[in-house]
């Protein structure tokens, strides 16, 4: 019995290196015990909106399940600690098992005008979903802040897609759909709305490890988000 | 007992047997999977570093053409022969400034060097329109173009330094992310600013349009959050309710910051704390439903300013976004209509509440102007637009260029088969200083 016992338990172990192996999560809710990319995504989140400190390491701990339920409480939703379908759009993560591409929750009147505004529009809804509106339309004046500095490229593509500029270029959030919210903030930011009044760069206090950062000018604090020059 | 003893311990070899046939079979598949995932990972990083070494040769190509083209610029006698060059080294400086944010080097490494091909790259353009309006270089141009040859030529130098020691296997990119100790052996990305030259050419880049001075707010005296927040609900109306002080900011002038009510809208808004002008209105809430016709809307807005004492001012465009309608408009001063003094109003087209404000550039600009005496007539004018153009009617009006500069101009307009343009004659020298095509969408008029 001894043997296949431990015949057994190597299988399991290999089993589990499979799933390790394989892309990402299979399963399509996270919960504590899951690990992998998808958790990743979902610990960055957090942390860039200040509901978890530390750094993301892809395991879903109690940490990570006390940050996910006051997520939920936070945005209205249903409070379980574990982050399905729901919870997943809220936060503008698409889950790997789930097999979507983030909420295609975009009305069918919030027309993108052009490629620079699709483009603004995902950048606002991979940064700063969450955030009020003000702070979705501070997050795009940023960009178009930048195009207009000479120390930074002159098109918004070319702001966006600098090298290490936005996380969300880094860790492909960028490519979830945006909702009408963001679409509507990235217009109004090209239509010359700037609550930031110039500010080159956006940090989240308590989230960021970067001490360059924290010696820029704040001009002023919108959500979890201070902008400065 | 025996019997059963025997009979279980063949059923425990078949087991074993099954087992390590499966096992081997799964380590087999495990190990052909992880070395397929790993042929894919070297493949995409060979992709991603020849990105990364194309950017890099690109870079160093591009600069020494720059600084090629300076130095013939220094020498060449022909006008058209320096137009061409100048072009080009805008082309160049261009392709430079992507290839460079390419790199894996972020941004406040490189952002001093973007900055001296960015203004290097400003400089060739205008001198280049000036040689087209039948301009000339001057002395100090001569200085500059000398200026930027040397540094152009420097930094092309130090860049192929980078790419041979970069191209020996040494991490130089690696060493950028470490922080300030890292960033010495990048020298002369990393270069600080004031090796560079001070451009005499002041352009549309130049760091002093983000803290451009807010012309209309001069003198005006600081007034309490109190008075801003009385000012705020006597500018939104008498149904603003729960106007909630949420802060200050230093947006680029002092402001107070609100949360506030309007009916079923939860808005946001920032008063400057100089005389209390609205600064800005935002809407929180999405607004879906269209019950007013563009043209009520655009009303609705113009009677909002005028209401307020804005006095007379002139639509430039609207454009409407789901039951948000945003309208354009400028100041009017005796008839000639001041397009850098720009005031937006966002309707909603449920009730025709005005949700929305953008007042910075109108209050940067906004103070009365001393107009010069056109030296073209309105006929002159329109006789010196493109022969492609048939002309529709013609206005005076001052549009900005570059950093706070203003230029009087006719804004004719003109169309070419189905299109609608905007051509702006300068009505002193009758230079053409901007063409702009009226894009009509379903959505509302664009120009661009």
């Amino acid at each position: 019995m001894t043997s296949a016992r431990r015949g057994v338990a190597l299988l399991l172990a290999l089993a589990a290196l499979v799933i390790a192996l394989a892309p990402p999560a299979l399963a399509a809710v996270l919960e504590v015990g899951s690990s992998g990319g998808d958790v990743t995504k979902v610990q960055q989140k957090l942390i860039q909106w200040g509901y978890l400190t530390g750094t993301a390491d892809g395991k879903y701990g109690e940490k990570t399940r006390a940050a996910v339920a006051a997520f939920q409480r936070k945005n209205g939703l249903a409070v379980d600690g574990r982050v399905g379908p729901a919870t997943a759009a809220a936060m503008g993560v698409s889950l790997s098992g789930a097999g979507s591409s983030g909420g295609s929750v975009a009305a069918a009147s919030s027309s993108i005008i052009s490629a620079d505004h699709r483009l603004l529009a995902k950048l606002v809804y991979a940064e700063a979903r969450g955030e009020s509106y003000k702070g979705q339309v501070a997050v795009a004046a940023v960009v178009l802040n930048r195009v207009a500095s000479a120390s930074f490229p002159n098109t918004i593509s070319g702001v966006i897609y600098q090298s290490g500029a936005f996380s969300c270029v880094s860790n492909g959030s960028i490519n979830n759909t945006p909702d009408s919210t963001a679409i509507r903030a990235a217009l109004d930011a090209l239509n010359g709305w700037d609550p930031t009044g110039g500010c080159l760069y956006y940090y989240n206090p308590k989230a960021t490890r970067d001490k360059w950062i924290r010696t820029r000018t704040v001009k002023t604090v919108i959500g979890n988000h201070s902008f400065a020059v | 007992m025996n019997e059963t003893y025997h009979v279980a311990g063949v059923r425990e070899r078949d087991w074993t047997r099954v087992l390590n046939v499966a096992l081997a079979a799964l380590l087999a598949g495990v190990l052909a999977f992880s070395s397929a995932q790993t042929v894919r990972l070297n493949e995409a990083n060979a992709r991603n570093n020849a990105v990364v070494q194309k950017a890099f040769y690109e870079t160093c190509e591009l600069t020494e053409g720059m600084s090629v083209n300076f130095r013939k610029l220094l020498v060449a006698g022909e006008t058209g022969q320096m137009q061409a060059l100048l072009n080009e080294t805008a082309l160049q400086t261009q392709g430079a400034l992507s290839n460079l944010a390419l790199l894996p080097l972020g941004q406040e490494t490189v952002s001093a060097t973007l900055k001296f091909i960015n203004q290097a790259g400003d400089f060739a353009s205008a001198l280049s329109v000036r040689l087209g309006n039948g301009g000339e270089l001057t002395e100090a141009d001569y200085t500059t173009l000398q200026s930027l040859s040397e540094r152009a030529a420097a930094f092309s130098v130090s860049m192929g330094r980078l790419l041979e020691r970069y191209e020996r296997g040494e991490a130089v990119f690696d060493a950028a992310e470490d922080g300030p100790t890292g960033k010495e052996s990048l020298y002369p990305i990393t270069g600080p600013a004031t090796d560079y030259p001070v451009l005499l050419y002041d352009g549309p880049f130049s760091d002093g349009r983000a803290d451009g001075e807010f012309k209309g707010l001069a003198g005006l005296v600081e007034v309490t959050e109190q008075q801003a927040r009385q000012a705020l609900t006597a500018f939104v109306g008498p149904q603003a309710t729960e106007v909630t002080f949420t802060g200050e900011s230093a947006i680029p002038v002092d402001c107070y910051e609100y949360a506030l009510r309007l009916g079923d809208y939860q808005l946001s808004a920032g008063v400057t704390k100089a005389g209390g002008e609205v600064l800005y209105i935002l809407s929180d809430s999405e607004i879906e439903a269209v019950n007013l016709a563009d043209r009520q809307a655009v009303d609705a807005a113009r009677a909002f300013l005028l209401a307020r004492g804005f006095g007379e001012m002139e639509m430039s465009y609207y454009s409407r976004f789901g039951g948000i309608m945003t309208v354009n408009f400028a100041a009017v001063q005796n008839g000639v209509v001041l397009y850098p003094d720009l005031i937006k109003v966002q309707v909603s087209m449920a009730d025709g509440a005005v949700v929305g404000l953008e007042a910075a550039n109108y209050l940067m600009n906004h103070v009365p102007r001393t107009l010069e005496i056109p030296a073209l007539t309105e006929q002159d004018a329109i006789a010196r637009i493109g022969g492609a153009l048939s002309p529709v009617s013609a206005r005076l009006c001052v549009i900005p260029e570059g950093a706070g500069d203003e230029y009087l101009c006719y804004e004719v307009t003109a169309t070419s088969g189905q299109d609608t343009f905007l051509v702006y004659i300068d009505a002193v020298s009758g230079v053409e200083r901007k063409l702009m095509q009226v894009i009509s969408g379903e959505n509302g008029a664009l120009v661009m």
